[in-house]
């Protein structure tokens, strides 16, 4: 309410000013506040710069913090593949991620260990991505804005512990933000070229990380509005419709057919996938499984967006980052409130659905579009993926700061009939890639009222972003060097059980474990340790190798009481190992016990 | 309009609410599994119990009674069943584990014929590992950390020893039958003699046991037995599954067309 009034007084304030940004797209304005503008291009002249320079200081430090530890089931997988790339073997494990496998392959020759070739992969392609994140936000954005939102994604803490981890997720974000910006570029001129290139980067990145196939809805909704755009043409529609699909599948295949080629055959693929397929729902025989499959589905819900997204994806669980983000929140909300209100929303109201939902998928804006797609892969991450590894949700975190600051500081587009155009007048960079201007009934004439408030909301809203951007950086450059300096607790059981071994030489020690054993091999833990499941084949192995001392972890510990109740009485705990569980959500804490069976 | 996305919205909600969401959570299973294997595991698990159940045993042993029979011989089905009709654990089990062997050896075997199929001998190999896992704890008790070492180095061994195409011909081998023939048979010879088999007495009136179990536990492997049809691999016949996809494209094809014709599209 308040607000209102000071958009009046604003007005009344701001008439002798010529309406500021969005009436005269492309026009270089020479209003009276030269001073203040020319400070503002100057800063928006040499943002692509500092973003070129901030990307290359962000690979040199990322750089010298790669992780040298392999601390994971599917890290390990990905490490062994590069020696020998074996699908059954699960080096790496279903479904292969061919691309990544062959950028490491190809960095590994110069940079020689394997878990730091994933991870200069990810790295490289990381600061690449800075090109599309900086194109898609300048479609809406001023540069300086633009630089902002690089700087939130580059810096966000969660995703940079992906960076420097050999694990497919950073790549696979990187490629995602090629995969929306030639994708938006397809939608705004759907052209052959375009289309194709969207397609063709869209199979790049289901070759780095299927599980990101939920963004696909991008692929689907292209097609829909390019079929729209076919039957105004009133030519035959099968033969485009056949070639838009041949060139989708294509492009899938290309990267299918590798991995075919690697199991020796498209029969011997299909045998394997198969394989691997029917174990899915039957692997842990019921006896154990993820702690998320006790949730409901409201508990998975809340555990989703509250901890995996927010408090651990996006804060990194730091109070004061959850704090300046919440500043951030505010000032994009009240800016947003502060906006002309778009004149249709009476008018429109009572058109129908149908074709305003039509019109929408032709022609939605930006944030929109990022939205819908984003909330598919978030729909897919919370019902489908495992809800105890939070990096599932990393694809959403750089595309939510994005949406943010165009909540914060779009150009004034919620004006839905009005050109889209970048907040700057004085820049018409943006202005080739434009998106064809729907019809606009009198865009230009109506007088943007609270001009002053919302760009002090702006401005503050850039000064709580570049403190967010400081938090980040700082909160983010100390745990990528803690994660690459502090032994996961899988690397610590291991050094325990070369100590227990080298301890007592005549003893025989069998540790019973559940996907600590991947790391456990491959780390040549010189103690025999075997994976297990099931409670009574547990008891019969006891029983198999009486003169064994037989240890166990708690995990599998938590397993065995599921079946059968407590058996507190039969264990006896030896040691404890613990590292951050924001770098190994699920091994980040382990207990091993020896097992002394019954009195 | 509004009332009716409300109320859609709403059962949505609660059916989602309502609904296992653990019945959504999908991971990868292990296709490096091997079925004689997994009964030998329910068995023994069965019969550790105080005290054994043997009607669980028997159960997980009918499974996979055809199978046994149709590889290693009716004779040696025959002599686990007498097994099980007497009631002595440490016979079966004894007997089992050398009907591991004997699968060591039918897997192997299979996979020094099929050297020149990548994917069969790959898979057979990774059978051959399963079944050797299972014998490991038992193994344990009887071999040094060095040997189970070398056990196990012979079977990556093997896996060298079958080539690889390597990722988009990256990392590309070519196949070596005579090293995939040494590294099993080091594994094959320091396995058998430590799980022997027991021949029943009378078991279903075979005429010569030491023949039959002669020809289910050769003393080397060279890949030259003839062996039962792997029936339970091949239930699906490409040629038949390329057909009748051809034909449903064919039929679809044809649909749309007359539709088309007709004015319908």
């Amino acid at each position: 309410m308040t607000l209102r009034g000071d958009d009046k007084m604003d007005q009344a304030i701001d008439t002798g000013i010529p309406a500021a940004p969005p009436s005269n797209p492309g026009h270089p304005s020479g209003s009276g506040e030269s001073l203040r503008r020319k400070g503002a291009s100057r800063l928006n002249k040499a943002a692509p710069i500092i973003a070129v320079l901030v990307a290359l200081l962000w690979a040199a430090y990322s750089w010298t913090q790669r992780s040298p530890f392999v601390a994971s089931w599917d890290e390990a997988d990905f490490v062994l593949a590069l020696d020998r790339f074996d699908l059954l073997a699960m080096q790496p494990h279903f479904p292969g991620y061919p691309y990544f496998v062959m950028g490491a392959m190809a960095l590994r020759r110069f940079v020689g260990d394997p878990a730091r070739a994933y991870e200069s992969l990810n790295i490289v392609l990381g600061a690449a991505s800075v090109y599309p994140i900086w194109r898609l936000a300048r479609r809406r954005l001023t540069p300086a804005w633009s630089l902002l939102v690089v700087l939130l994604i580059l810096t966000s803490p969660y995703l940079w512990l992906q960076t420097v981890r050999p694990m497919s997720e950073a790549a696979g974000i990187a490629v995602l933000w090629w995969y929306l910006w030639c994708w938006r570029r397809a939608m705004e001129r759907r052209t052959w070229g375009r289309m194709t290139a969207a397609l063709f980067v869209f199979g790049l990145l289901m070759g780095v990380r299927l599980s990101f196939a939920p963004f696909g809805l991008g692929a689907c909704w292209l097609l829909a509005a390019a079929w729209a755009d076919w039957r105004g043409e009133r030519r035959r529609l099968w033969p485009k419709l056949v070639i838009f699909a041949a060139i989708a599948a294509g492009c899938q295949l290309l990267w299918v057919a590798g991995l075919a080629l690697s199991e020796g055959g498209v029969r011997g693929f299909l045998q394997l996938a198969v394989a691997f397929t029917e174990g899915h729902f039957s692997e842990w025989g019921g006896g154990v499984a993820s702690a998320g499959d006790e949730l409901s589905f409201a508990a998975r819900l809340l555990r989703f967006a509250g901890d995996n997204v927010l408090w651990t994806g996006m804060f990194a669980r730091s109070t004061a980052l959850f704090a300046a983000a919440a500043a951030l929140l505010l000032a994009a909300v009240l800016s947003a409130g502060a906006r002309p209100r778009p004149p249709r929303d009476s008018a429109s109201a009572g058109a129908r659905l149908a074709p305003r939902a039509a019109a929408w998928l032709r022609r939605s804006g930006l944030p929109g579009a990022l939205a819908a797609l984003a909330g598919a892969y978030g729909a897919w991450a919370l019902l489908a993926q495992n809800i105890d590894k939070p990096r599932h949700i990393t694809p959403l975190i750089g595309v939510m700061w994005l949406l943010l600051a165009l909540l914060c500081a779009a150009a004034p587009s919620a004006r839905p009939a009005a050109p889209q155009s970048p907040a700057a007048p004085g820049d018409d960079a943006a202005a080739p890639q434009r998106p064809p201007a729907p019809a606009d009934p009198g865009a230009g004439e109506a007088p943007p009222r609270g001009e002053r408030i919302r760009r002090a909301l702006r401005t503050a809203g850039a000064l709580i972003a570049a403190g967010v951007v400081a938090l980040q950086a700082a909160r983010g450059g100390a745990l990528v060097a803690r994660q690459a300096d502090e032994p996961p607790a899988v690397y610590q059981l291991g050094q325990g059980l070369r100590e227990l071994a080298a301890a007592h030489p005549d003893n025989r020690f069998v540790v019973y474990t559940y996907e600590e054993t991947r790391v456990l091999d491959y780390l040549h833990v010189p103690v025999s340790n075997r994976r297990i499941e099931t409670y009574d084949y547990f008891i019969a192995d006891v029983q198999a190798d009486p003169g064994a001392t037989i240890l166990l972890t708690d995990h599998v510990l938590k397993g065995f009481e599921a079946q059968v109740g407590s058996l507190a009485g039969q264990v006896k705990p030896i040691a404890a190992y613990d590292s951050d569980p924001l770098f190994d959500p699920v091994y980040g804490h382990i207990a091993l016990y020896e097992w002394v069976g019954e009195h | 309009m509004r009332m009716m996305v409300k109320t859609a919205m709403l059962f949505i909600a609660l059916f989602l609410a309502l609904a296992p969401a653990g019945a959504w959570a999908y991971s990868y299973g292990d296709a490096n599994t091997e079925d004689v294997a997994e009964t030998f595991k329910l068995v023994v698990s069965d019969l550790g119990k105080t005290p054994a159940d043997w009607t669980g045993a028997e159960a997980a042993h009918k499974e996979r009674r055809e199978e046994i029979a149709s590889h290693f011989g009716e004779e040696v089905a025959a002599t686990l069943d007498a097994n099980f009709r007497s009631r002595d654990a440490d016979v079966t089990i004894a007997n089992y584990k050398a009907i591991l062997i004997m699968n060591l050896d039918r897997r192997f075997d299979n996979a020094i014929q099929s050297i020149t199929d990548y994917t069969q001998a790959k898979l057979l190999l990774a059978k051959a590992r399963a079944t050797y896992e299972a014998l490991v704890p038992y193994a344990e008790a009887k071999l040094s950390k060095s040997e189970l070492d070398g056990l196990s180095a012979d079977f990556d061994a093997a896996l060298e020893a079958i080539g690889n195409p390597g990722l988009f011909g990256v990392g590309k081998k070519e196949a070596d039958g005579q090293a995939l023939q040494t590294a099993v048979n080091q594994v094959y010879g320091a396995l058998k003699p430590l799980f022997p088999y027991a021949p029943g007495e009378a078991a279903g009136g075979a005429k010569d046991p030491d023949a039959a179990v002669q020809a289910a536990e050769p003393d080397t492997i060279d890949g030259t037995k003839e062996h039962a049809a792997m029936e339970r691999e091949n239930k699906t016949n490409p040629a038949i599954t390329v057909g009748v996809i051809a034909g449903i494209v064919v039929i679809g094809g044809g649909a749309v067309f007359w539709a088309r014709r007709k004015g319908l599209l």
